[in-house]
């Protein structure tokens, strides 16, 4: 009965180790943490992010932010929401922002000046590594769901 | 061109402006632009990206102007629900002024996620590619089809564009009403007038979903204004006895394009599978006018992706009839005696096929993604223009030979290369 006991609970313990547990290098979408929203599908983080619908579940208006320029934060981040190279995510957006359709995301330097601006503003919403994230910010959507 | 370098060397001056420094000030500085290259094999017609153009790319030359474009954007946001967007084209107009080279200039009022309301000049939203086709990073292709774009010489809506939006399921419904007016200038052999258009109502439609969209337009506009060549076609007719020109009166009449109604149509599509993309477009124009003749237009791409490239073959096509002039009875030996009746003959002939647009062409190409905002795109067409047909085109030398066809049916080549950029 030990035996049998050891061999289960070995087999959970492969199943949690394979299960990919919480990473501090992940991508993860984060809003303030006064903000009433506490979960987002992917689907709505993409309608957020590609500029199709800019809103939360309760109707308010959503400010998307995102890092000015490349790096490998935005690289992964654009690469598991929509599968798409930043080059891809940039000529999108050029044909939404250059036609004036809709306000493209505001553009901070780094992850840093993300989360000081989700900080002081309510409806603000972007993504950072899961490493940097605080207590006056919260968890709306991680890619590993 | 000396313009167009001005601007790229007046925007690598000044990089600071699209700093994040500008973000947090709610001000933003941006720009596109693409500077390409184009050469044809054609004997008789010179390539121009559209039919505002007055001048193109013959054979045996390297062309830049015709598909080199520059764009500078300044986007203010005032507060939540305002912001301000004004933008600057070049794009080898025929003539460089605030107002020719103003392409946006507008304040949008957005109360909530669904509605938006703009007011100012915006992009003139006639076709799927309307709003965007002088952004080349916008889309895959070195040239979006002539076929389809080379006739609509409008770029901007002078007015008021409503735009609700709202999600069912994994779908956004997208729906603009807008109205206004608008003016362009349209090139042909030896002479550019400028055409005004008011009383434009549209409506567009776009059903998206993450792998497909299917898009509906449908816009009115009327003509604001006869051009100084059909002025002057319709008085040199009207004096014509009808006895050599049979009806000469009301025929003259309807040469007037003045109020008369043009209806546009386009149904569009898109739908991606794996690395693959299929697009698809079809346009109808159909006018109140026998001017302009009914225009049926449209084409098929498909694209193939492959990390930072992607090949892609179109197949475009316009289709419309002729006029036949023979078709009025005109008694042309009585009419070659009168000085200039024969100018006047032929000079209907080629107002009444102006549009009458009848082309096709396969194109094959290629992007590369170099960086994740620059990409070069390289695009072979070949187009097969039949008689009287070739309205896209430009053809310098055909006024000087009497008695030719104005546009002779004709198989080109036409070889595209560009970088496009945004930033």
């Amino acid at each position: 009965m030990i035996r049998v006991t050891k061999y289960v609970l070995a087999f959970a313990l492969c199943l949690i180790a394979l299960s990919s547990p919480a990473s501090p290098n992940d991508v993860i979408v984060v809003v303030n943490i006064n903000n009433p929203t506490d979960q987002l599908t992917k689907s709505q983080v993409i309608d957020l992010f590609m500029g199709k619908y800019l809103a939360f579940p309760n109707g308010i208006k959503a400010s998307t932010v995102d890092i000015d320029g490349k790096g490998n934060l935005k690289k992964r981040f654009y690469q598991q929401l929509v599968g798409m190279s930043l080059a891809r995510v940039n000529s999108f957006w050029s044909r939404i922002k250059f036609t004036g359709r809709a306000k493209p995301p505001l553009k901070q330097p780094n992850e840093d000046a993300i989360i000081r601006f989700i900080t002081l503003e309510k409806d603000a919403i972007s993504y950072i590594s899961r490493s940097k994230l605080n207590e006056n910010l919260k968890v709306v959507f991680e890619f590993n769901e | 061109m000396k313009h167009l370098i001005a601007l790229v060397l007046s925007c690598a001056a000044f990089p600071v402006l699209a700093e994040p420094l500008w973000a947090d000030s709610g001000i933003e500085l941006s720009g596109f632009g693409t500077l390409g290259l184009i050469s044809t094999d054609s004997k008789f017609y010179g390539y121009r990206r559209d039919i505002s153009q007055a001048d193109g790319a013959f054979e045996n030359e390297f062309d830049f102007n015709s598909v080199s474009i520059f764009g500078l954007q300044l986007d203010a946001n005032i507060n939540n629900a305002l912001d301000a967007v004004y933008q600057s084209v070049y794009r080898d107009q025929n003539d460089i002024s605030v107002e020719s080279i103003t392409s946006m200039a507008f304040l949008r009022y957005s109360p909530d996620a669904a509605w938006s309301v703009r007011l100012g000049r915006t992009p003139v939203d006639l076709f799927l590619l309307s709003e965007y086709r002088d952004i080349g990073f916008a889309y895959t292709w070195a040239q979006a089809p002539s076929e389809v774009y080379g006739m609509i010489p409008y770029r901007h809506l002078d007015g008021l564009d409503i735009t609700y939006s709202t999600q069912f399921s994994d779908l956004t419904l997208r729906s603009k009403v807008y109205t206004g007016k608008s003016k362009a200038d349209i090139s042909a052999v030896d002479y550019t007038e400028e055409i005004k258009i008011d009383n434009i109502y549209g409506i567009s439609l776009a059903l998206e979903a993450m792998n497909w969209t299917i898009n509906a337009r449908y816009t009115e506009v009327k003509v604001a204004q006869n051009t100084s060549l059909q002025k002057s076609l319709s008085q040199g007719i009207s004096q014509i006895p009808d006895a050599i020109w049979p009806n000469s009166t009301p025929f003259s009449e309807s040469l007037s394009l003045l109020n008369q109604n043009i209806k546009y149509v386009s149904i569009s599509g898109r739908y991606d599978f794996d690395s693959w993309q299929l697009l698809s477009e079809f346009t109808h124009t159909k006018s109140e006018s026998p001017v302009i003749p009914e225009l049926l237009a449209g084409y098929v791409s498909i694209i193939k992706r492959y990390n930072d490239h992607a090949f892609y073959l179109i197949s475009a096509f316009t289709d419309s009839d002729n006029f036949d002039i023979s078709s009025l009875n005109v008694n042309t030996q009585l009419l070659s005696l009168s000085p200039g009746g024969m100018a006047l003959y032929q000079g209907v002939d080629q107002s009444m096929n102006f549009y009458a647009s009848n082309q096709q062409t396969q194109s094959i190409g290629w992007r590369w993604n170099i960086k994740e905002n620059l990409a070069f795109k390289m695009q072979l067409d070949h187009t097969t223009v039949e008689e009287k047909g070739g309205t896209l085109w430009l053809n310098k030398n055909i006024t000087t030979i009497p008695d030719q066809l104005l546009t002779p049916k004709e198989t080109i080549n036409t070889l595209s290369t560009n970088l496009s950029f945004t930033f």
